[in-house]
């Protein structure tokens, strides 16, 4: 027995310690040296050790910074505010009211598929829409509705949204497709029989139960959001730009390595605040639906 | 008696080809328990879901109480289902569940309240009233199913399969308990089933249903003692069929194959040289000795003794070739010994009036 079982638990060891390994050098250690520099003095021209909590005072003291931690938040939760808008009704038309399996595949793949083109080139694209000689305003010019090009459009909280929305829209249709999917059709007419009219069955079946995947594509959607920086660069503007631009800058042209440490790890700390919350809702409706 | 449903020329078919539902016609008394029986893909379910408005007939109409409710949407008929599966929400409590339907009509909060206290009583559930659907049992389950398709108090009840995922012990008590039910509700009950025994325990009446038409709908002596075909008298039981010729029928009808000859009732429709199948249960058979006087002495071999508990079934072989099932009852000796062994010739007699005789083409 003994020699059967040691071998197995080699295995089991040799299967997990690539993973481990990668784990640990590159993201533990990564991460250990980000939280240390986070308490470090900055000291011009370089910055020296310490333990000392100024640069997180720093982030709450200084509006410059957590003005910008709000606006991410505010933009993060609009953009999954509005992927939920689009994404649901889209997912429920393609799960309940599509009856050809063939048209819902393509549909379903028309929204994944983006994902497998470069992510700049997305981000990209809006610009060349949205810009002043973009193609909506060449539109709106062409059409009479504008008399000159318009700037508005672009480089602004406005542009960072639905670039933000477009982008990661499919995170959020997958899983409230999956969850949509695995609801049981004869729960659908069950609720019918009971002389509950559609609006009735989607409210009070169909909605509670894809809460599931409604709070994934949420939280895939918001923590995606909340650490991009290519979409500022790219549509932002000047009022545009979000946390992890800051964050980027201080290891750049500000030179401060323990701030921007700072505020990487504040942002950690919120994105894995979300991310348990998220989890024990799920486990919550799990508890309650079995 | 009144008709509460009228299926009248009703036909449905599945993308383009396939005949669900063909021509059927069948109406139902207020307070009659009415089964669907038949194998699966014989159309039975789909007739039920046309019922209940989860389908739509191609051609024909149904009307529930006088009104035509043919494209009438499932939430505004007065029918209510209890699923295969149960179809139990289960985000919602027994008692949520049983509420569901009442939340829509225009009843305050304590009518719901006490409704739903009833129903469950009814089915014996007040205890279980706030578990969630994945705390109970498959018999729970399904009795919280039952409460809450009678809660709003149907014209009809529609059961499409409701005791299949039960097991034989549970199926068998539900069968009964379903029949009471039945009895104090007085409303009308449409099931579906593919299981004879239930069909034949539980009904009023029994319609049997052959690719999606109706092969014989009657009481179920009726159907298991006159049934109107060979696929009845073998769906409907357990029948030996024979394959034969008419060779007289003057003084009762005479039938023979391949020197078996059996004297049958006089029946009209029949004429000498004609093909035909006999049908006899296997119950009807008795053992006689070889050189009996009987109208209808039956040589065969037994091929295997089966034994069931409380009968033995005695499978044999004709000199034709076909099988021929008796089933014995065992008495208060068991007398297992009495009976013939594998390999032994045995001989049955059938009375005349235990001969089912059918037109070839009756299948």
């Amino acid at each position: 027995m003994k020699e059967r079982k040691l071998p197995v638990n080699y295995l089991g060891l040799a299967v997990l310690s690539a993973p481990l390994v990668w784990a640990i050098v590159f993201m533990f250690v990564p991460y250990m040296i980000i939280l240390t520099y986070s308490f470090w003095i900055k000291k011009y021209p370089t910055f020296e050790p310490a333990f000392q909590f100024g640069n997180y005072v720093q982030i709450f003291a200084d509006p410059q910074y957590y003005q910008v931690l709000l606006r991410t938040m505010r933009i993060a939760l609009l953009v999954t505010f509005f992927s939920l808008l689009i994404a649901y009704p889209f997912a429920y038309y393609l799960v309940f009211k599509v009856r050809s399996a063939r048209v819902r595949l393509f549909l379903y793949m028309a929204v994944i598929l983006p994902l497998w083109v470069s992510y700049l080139l997305r981000a990209y694209t809006w610009k060349t829409i949205l810009g002043s000689q973009g193609v909506l305003n060449s539109f709106l010019v062409w059409s009479g509705l504008l008399s000159a090009p318009t700037d508005v459009l672009l480089y602004n909280q406005f542009s960072m949204v639905l670039t933000l929305t477009y982008i990661f829209i499919p995170f959020m249709v997958m899983p409230i497709y999956t969850s949509l999917e695995k609801i049981p059709r004869n729960l659908v007419e069950a609720a019918s029989d009971l002389g509950v009219p559609p609006l009735g069955v989607l409210t009070k079946v169909i909605w509670p139960l894809s809460l599931p995947g409604v709070l994934a594509g949420a939280t895939i959607t918001f923590c995606l959001t909340f650490g991009d920086f290519i979409a500022p660069i790219l549509v932002g503007g000047p009022d545009g730009s979000m946390i992890s631009n800051v964050i980027t800058s201080q290891y750049g042209t500000a030179l401060n390595w323990p701030l921007g440490s700072a505020l990487a790890i504040l942002m950690l700390v919120i994105v894995l605040a979300i991310i348990e919350l998220s989890d024990r809702l799920q486990k919550a409706e799990r508890i309650a639906t079995g | 008696m009144k008709s509460i449903i009228e299926i009248d020329g009703v036909s449905r078919t599945f993308g383009g080809k396939v005949v669900a539902v063909d021509n059927v016609q069948l109406h139902v008394a207020e307070g009659e328990f009415v089964t669907l029986l038949g194998p699966s893909g014989c159309g039975k379910t789909t007739l039920l879901r046309m019922l209940a408005g989860f389908e739509m007939p191609d051609s024909g109409s149904v009307r529930l109480d006088g009104k035509d409710v043919t494209f009438l949407p499932p939430y505004r008929r007065d029918v209510n289902m209890v699923f295969q599966d149960y179809a139990l929400f289960p985000h919602l409590t027994a008692a949520k569940n049983v509420g569901f339907g009442l939340e829509r009509q225009k009843l305050d909060r304590a009518e719901i309240g006490k409704r739903v206290e009833s129903a469950l009583q009814l089915v014996g559930l007040s205890a279980m009233a706030d578990r969630m659907p994945h705390q109970l049992s498959g018999g729970q389950r399904q009795r919280v199913a039952l409460a809450r398709a009678i809660v709003r108090r149907p014209r009809v009840l529609l059961l499409d399969e409701p005791l299949s995922a039960l097991d034989a012990n549970l199926r068998e008590a539900m069968q009964v308990e379903l029949k009471h039910l039945h009895n104090k509700l007085g409303i009308t009950f449409i099931m579906v089933t593919h299981d004879q025994t239930e069909a034949l325990v539980m009904s009023d009446r029994i319609v049997v249903m052959h690719r999606g038409r109706i092969a014989q709908a009657g009481t179920p002596s009726d159907l298991y003692d006159r049934p109107a075909s060979t696929y009845v008298a073998s769906f409907v039981g357990t029948s030996n069929i024979v394959e034969g010729t008419i060779v007289s029928v003057a003084d009762g009808i005479a039938f023979e194959r391949q020197g078996l000859r059996l004297r049958c009732l006089p029946l009209p429709g029949f004429s000498p040289g004609q093909r035909a199948l006999a049908a006899i249960r296997p119950e009807r058979l008795r053992i006689v000795n070889a050189g009996a006087k009987e109208a209808n002495v039956i040589a065969c071999t037994v091929e295997e003794r089966l034994f069931h508990g409380n009968s033995v079934r005695l499978r044999c072989r004709l000199a034709s070739g076909e099988v021929f099932l008796c089933d014995r009852q065992l008495n208060a000796s068991r007398d297992l010994g009495a009976l013939p062994d594998a390999g032994q010739p045995v001989h049955f007699a059938a009375d005349p009036d235990s001969i089912a005789l059918f037109r070839e083409d009756s299948r």
